[in-house]
């Protein structure tokens, strides 16, 4: 880790502060800031969010596939275990032994739910297509993003994003098991949903592993497409770039000011992608 | 953990406000004397409110990710959170960008950060009063040479001579402390 004295001095914050206070005699006063005042302007906060409307993502994932055909009604699908309803619900979801046979597995699907659509492109019969969400919607009441940095340019929203905590350790931290689906971004923050501080010139990396999807049957070293995105101070960029036909995975954001960022990775398959556990660390 | 913290997180999960309003009791104070702490002389009563509000909403927001079974405290937790959240405050305001005599190197993946935490801290205790102070307003609070100058009505090379002596001092100190770093 490269360090400066900025840094060193950010490790003793609170001793510094109080080191600075003491000899300006001028004792730092934490007793004006009441817990009622508090309280009322973080429920007040709570209050303000928008409520997201419950997401069909079954059906808006299934819509999508088959709206360029006319599907006959037929078979079912397998039918999936309680977990992995998360998967569903939400786009994406951490692996553990109650979804892990799901990764690397081709998705098949409840096809009761189907639309069926004329020759003029007018629905003939099921729900049709779930309306597309709203930025609002997609960024919700997140902290970590609360902005995108062009919001008229479409091909960078996700359709939802989820946040996954990784394990922070001394060197590096560890990014843990995922799952998710088209167009989902998983974004990776630290324990408490912080990002990471970057100083202009520091690069923060990711390097990580998918694993092997049986859309790929004879090509057991080809990987799945994502795209990689990354947010600064809070704001999704519009930069982006994607990792094609790769199982490894690396992904390096230099950072060009100093400020909070984070690294977010966006399913550009048409099936879940799992990833295996990787690393974050700032170089 | 102790078994109040970890019921109050538990209902924290389940999204009781209540449980929220307790925490905030509980621990307001710790947080606000961490939050006022790291952002003295840098930002005024309505910004550190601000900041304080922050930290318990982004408590409430990341409940789920908090791990009770781990063996940490909820105050512990609540203190790093407070901290991130006043640093990161802190960078915005302050915005500056280090040049090479503010670099000192790379320090190696295994240095222990409590260990480095207390070697840093003991380094500047043993400095002079004003040697702390023009490193702490230079480097904490991120003032420019002429704004110490002007707050402290001395000449700006006087300052400016302090400071790089005090740097000079500061790191020879760190290094006869174990403080190791590779240039």
């Amino acid at each position: 880790m490269k360090a400066n004295y900025y840094d060193l001095f950010d490790m003793i914050a609170e001793d510094a502060g109080k080191f600075l206070s003491e000899t300006e005699n001028r004792p730092v006063s934490s007793e004006k800031y009441s817990a009622e005042e508090t309280i009322k302007s973080v429920l007040e906060r709570i209050a303000d969010r928008k409520v997201i409307p419950k997401k069909s993502y079954r059906k808006r994932l299934w819509v999508r596939l088959l709206i360029a055909a006319i599907i006959v009604l037929s078979l079912s699908g397998i039918t999936f275990a309680a977990y992995q309803y998360d998967l569903f619900q939400d786009g994406a979801a951490l692996i553990t032994d109650e979804n892990r046979d799901l990764v690397g597995k081709e998705m098949q699907g409840d096809f009761s739910e189907v639309s069926i659509y004329d020759k003029y492109g007018n629905l003939v019969s099921g729900p049709g297509e779930a309306p597309e969400p709203t930025l609002d919607e997609i960024l919700g009441d997140s902290t970590v993003i609360t902005a995108v940095e062009d919001p008229d340019d479409l091909y960078v929203y996700p359709s939802s994003i989820a946040y996954f905590a990784v394990k922070e350790g001394r060197s590096f931290c560890t990014t843990p098991e995922v799952i998710f689906d088209n167009n989902v971004m998983v974004v990776f923050t630290k324990e408490d949903g912080s990002g990471w501080h970057l100083t202009k010139g520091e690069t923060l990396v990711f390097k990580g592993e998918e694993y092997h999807s049986e859309i790929f049957p004879v090509q057991p070293d080809k990987g799945q497409s994502v795209g990689f995105h990354y947010v600064f101070n809070h704001t999704l960029m519009n930069e982006t770039t994607s990792s094609v036909g790769q199982l490894d995975l690396k992904f390096e954001l230099k950072a060009q000011e100093d400020g909070e960022y984070y690294i977010g990775i966006r399913g550009g398959s048409s099936d879940p992608i799992s990833l295996k556990e990787g690393k974050i660390y700032i170089r | 953990m102790n078994k109040k913290e970890f019921d109050l997180i538990r209902r924290l999960k389940k999204r009781d406000q209540k449980a929220l309003e307790e925490i905030i009791r509980l621990f307001h104070s710790y947080t606000a004397a961490i939050v006022c702490r790291i952002l003295y002389g840098q930002a005024d009563q309505s910004d550190i409110q601000s900041v304080i509000n922050d930290v318990f909403f982004r408590l409430w927001e990341n409940a789920d990710n908090i791990e009770p079974d781990k063996g940490s405290s909820l105050k512990a937790y609540i203190a790093a959170l407070a901290r991130n959240t006043a640093l990161t405050e802190k960078k915005k305001i302050m915005k500056v960008c280090p040049l090479e005599e503010d670099i000192l190197g790379e320090i190696p993946d295994h240095f222990d950060q409590i260990e480095l935490r207390n070697i840093i801290l003991s380094a500047l205790k043993d400095l002079e009063a004003g040697e702390q102070t023009v490193l702490l307003k230079y480097y904490f609070q991120g003032k420019t040479i002429q704004q110490i100058a002007d707050e402290s009505q001395e000449p700006l090379p006087t300052v400016k001579s302090r400071l790089q002596r005090s740097r000079k001092k500061f790191k020879k100190i760190l290094e006869e402390r174990g403080f190791v770093y590779e240039s």
